[in-house]
This record gives C-alpha cells, structure tokens and sequence, in this order.
C-alpha cells in the first residue's frame, strides 16, 4: 500500500477527530477514531504497517494537540507494535478478536497519555481520570471499533496484495 | 527471527524519533513546523467545523420541537423573574453610580475599571484526546493575540491562549486539568484556587476554615497571580466540603460557561500577564528599567 494513500488516510481521520469527533459525547468522553484505525491496521496487516500509521496519525494528531509533541505518536507507536504481533497467528479470525484488542489497547494508550501529561504538565486526579475517562472510552471505542474495523478492512481487502514501498 | 528483530529495530528507531521530538518541543524548535501545518489546515478544519454544524442543526431540529414547548413555558416564567430583578437591579447601579461620582472612586481605584479590548475568535477545533481540554480558534498575531491573554464569553472565563500561530491560536480551557486560576467568592470574598476536573467540571481548593461560602455563592477570578485579570465570572459553587480537621475548605464549582457549546469566544488583547518566570528569575523587563530610571 502507497505510504501516500497511508498518509491521506490518517490525516483525514486526525482531522475528524479534531473537529467532528469531539461533538459526539457519549459518558462525557469521545471515542478515539485513529487509535481505532491503528489497531485495526495492526491486527490485519501486522506491526510494520501498524506503527506506520501511528506515527502519521500521532504526528498529526501532535499537531493540533495542544498537549506537548510527541505524545500522542509514542503512545500510538506502542499500540501499533503490540496490536499487531499476533497478526499471522490468530487476528484475522473475525470481527470479535480486533474488539477484544481494541479494550486493552484504550487502557494502556489512555494510561499512557495520562502518565506522560502529569509527567510534562503536572496535571493530577488519576482516581478522576480512570472513572471518568478511561473507562467510559473503553466502552465507546469497543462499540466504536465495529465500525471502524469493517471501513479499514475495506481498505485492507482493497491493497492486501500491494506491500508497503516508498 | 530476523522479522521480529527488524520490527524491534523499527520500533526503537521511531520511538527515538519520537523522544528526540518531544525534546525539541520543550526547546521550541517544533514550533515553526506546527505552525505552518496548522496554517495549512486552519481552513479546511474551518470547513468541516461549518458543515458540522449545519448538519448537526438539521438533525437537531427535529427532535428540539418536542422540548421547545416545555422550554418556552420555563422560559417565560424565568423572564418574570428577571425583569423583576432587573428592575431591582437597575435601583442599585443608579445608586452605585451616583456614590462612585461622589467618592471619586474610578479616579482613586483606576485598576478596578476592567478595560477590555476583545475580538472575536471561531472555534475551530478540538482536543484529539480526552484528558486536555483545549480549543483552537481563528486568531491569531496578525489579530494581535499574544501566548498567556485571557479568553472569555459573555458568561464567563473560558481560559487563556497557550500557544500562537499567524492565524490560529491554542486555548487551554479552565477545566484541563494542568489549570488552575486564583479565586474568590464573590459574597463572602473567601480566596481559593480554581482548577479543572475534566468532564465540565472545577473544584476550589484552600479555602481558609475561617471563611463561610455557601452553595450558590458566585466564584470570580481575584487577579492574584498576575494570569487573569479580576472579576471575571468562573462559576458557581454547588457543593462544600468542610471538615475541621482540615486545613482548609474544598467546593465543587459549576462553570458559568458551557464549554461543550462553545462557537465564539472573546480574547481580552489590553490585558498583560504577569510573566512569572521572568519575576522569579529577578530580570526587570525594558519597562520597568524605563520607569525606575527615567
């Protein structure tokens, strides 16, 4: 798959996740629809591919963050690498395997992001952030996941001949 | 073997990558990068932001003519009320008025005058995460906007800009938790620190046990610290904890300002935080070496 298609791809869903995702609030939280596409990616096409769109998509994401650089594509760089490890063994099984994936994946980038903020920023309240927050995200991207993995499988269908060049 | 070996070579390479970024990010050597990308998207997030909301305007009005009914009854009884307080209202700014004019306070107090130049700045996007809470609005240099000015509604304290581009700006909203802002009551003049709880929500903190607050009590900004200036709206106390083996007080505050709502915003441009760094660090800015040597 073009490195191109890959960029065009992650930028639009950084960009919806800037502006359309944020108004679509369920438990006060936002589901995560390039940690979803990340994963998605890891599971059919494996860690190679998977951690090349988390950095695209963290860059991006970076970007319009307002949170320090690097944040977010270190954080989507874990997910990508680990998410995709089983990859030829057993993910491509059905839709209920990249689910499972997505639940653990939320808690360890969601962790993952609130540890690097305190650690940058000094912002507290971990006992708020895992009722508030990291939990109710879990749920919406687990739902969320449904849908976003039947889109990048399309995709996925689409290029599964082409390998990754530049 | 050799696969999972160059995957791991992969993945050390790029986090490198990633750390050396968040290096250069505290040096601010990212910043030319983030604003020129931001530049680049500014209108297209602009474009989305607009379609977003026609067709979530569309959607909604359907289902609204259902509560609009309810709402309007609620509403008409609500602007009894307030025309009554109005009134009342108007009696004590008359008598305000006419006992400043005698005291000759504004000329005595200059600083209570809140002078404010504001321009008005679109919401164009959002936090990618859900532990910050920031906004990116249209504003930016060219319109004058500076790293640390507070940014407000009609309703109250929204936040302060963080970072600055030529057309954009990064507001960092009350309510992130990596905020906090110097308060008072406005009844009892108790002081406390505002900061923000995430899911819409503020707590304030080391309230003295000598003071009373009392849920309903209005919360402003006191202008201590030098980041806000005071008497700005933040929001109003719902919930009180005291305890007396406490050394202080705690309260949960509503903020004034519905931020999942926000369209426009107000940056107040006249206002000049105080740079606490450079007042620690014991440098005199070029105005004050001016003034003390003139």
């Amino acid at each position: 798959m073009s490195p191109y298609l890959s960029f065009g791809i992650m930028f639009s869903l950084a960009l919806l996740q800037t502006t359309v995702i944020p108004r679509i609030t369920v438990f006060g939280v936002y589901p995560d629809l390039v940690l979803m596409a990340v994963v998605s990616w890891s599971v059919l096409r494996g860690s190679k591919e998977g951690m090349v769109w988390a950095v695209i998509g963290g860059v991006v994401m970076d970007l319009f963050s307002a949170a320090p650089f690097g944040i977010s594509t270190l954080t989507l760089l874990i997910i990508g690498f680990t998410s995709g490890l089983g990859q030829a063994s057993f993910f491509r099984i059905d839709l209920l395997v990249p689910i499972m994936v997505i639940v653990p994946a939320t808690l360890v980038y969601q962790l993952c992001i609130a540890g690097l903020l305190s650690l940058l920023t000094g912002a507290a309240g971990w006992g708020t952030r895992l009722g508030q927050v990291i939990l109710p995200t879990m749920l919406v991207n687990s739902v969320g996941m449904t849908f976003v993995y039947v889109l990048v499988r399309l995709v996925h269908q689409r290029t599964h001949r082409e390998e990754m060049a530049w | 073997m050799q696969n999972t070996r160059s995957r791991s070579l992969l993945l050390g390479v790029l986090a490198l990558l990633i750390v050396l970024g968040l290096i250069l990010d505290e040096l601010g050597a990212i910043d030319p990068l983030e604003g020129l990308f931001l530049q680049i998207t500014t209108p297209l997030q602009r474009w989305i932001d607009g379609l977003t909301d026609r067709v979530i305007g569309a959607s909604s009005s359907w289902s609204d003519l259902r509560t609009l009914r309810a709402r309007n009854q609620q509403l008409e009884t609500l602007i009894d009320q307030l025309q009554i307080e109005n009134v009342r209202l108007k009696e004590a700014e008359a008598q305000n008025e006419d006992l400043r004019r005698k005291l000759n306070f504004a000329e005595t107090y200059p600083q209570y005058v809140l002078k404010a130049a504001e321009v008005r700045g679109q919401v164009i996007g959002s936090e990618p995460n859900n532990f910050m809470a920031a906004l990116i609005i249209d504003l930016g240099k060219r319109d004058g906007i500076q790293k640390g000015m507070p940014v407000v509604t009609e309703r109250g304290l929204v936040g302060h800009i963080q970072k600055v581009g030529a057309n954009w700006s990064k507001v960092l909203l009350v309510i992130d938790p990596s905020s906090s802002v110097a308060a008072l009551s406005q009844s009892s003049r108790a002081p406390g620190l505002v900061s923000g709880q995430l899911a819409q929500d503020l707590s304030m903190t080391y309230i003295p046990q000598s003071e009373t607050i009392s849920v309903g009590d209005v919360v402003l900004t006191s202008g201590m610290g030098g980041n806000y200036p005071k008497g700005l709206v933040i929001g109003q106390i719902t919930e009180v904890e005291q305890r007396d083996i406490d050394t202080y007080q705690n309260a949960s505050v509503r903020p004034s300002v519905n931020f999942s709502r926000l369209e426009t915003v107000l940056v107040i441009t006249t206002f000049e935080p105080l740079d606490m760094e450079q007042l620690l660090s014991g440098e005199e800015s070029p105005e004050q070496t001016d003034e003390s040597n003139p």
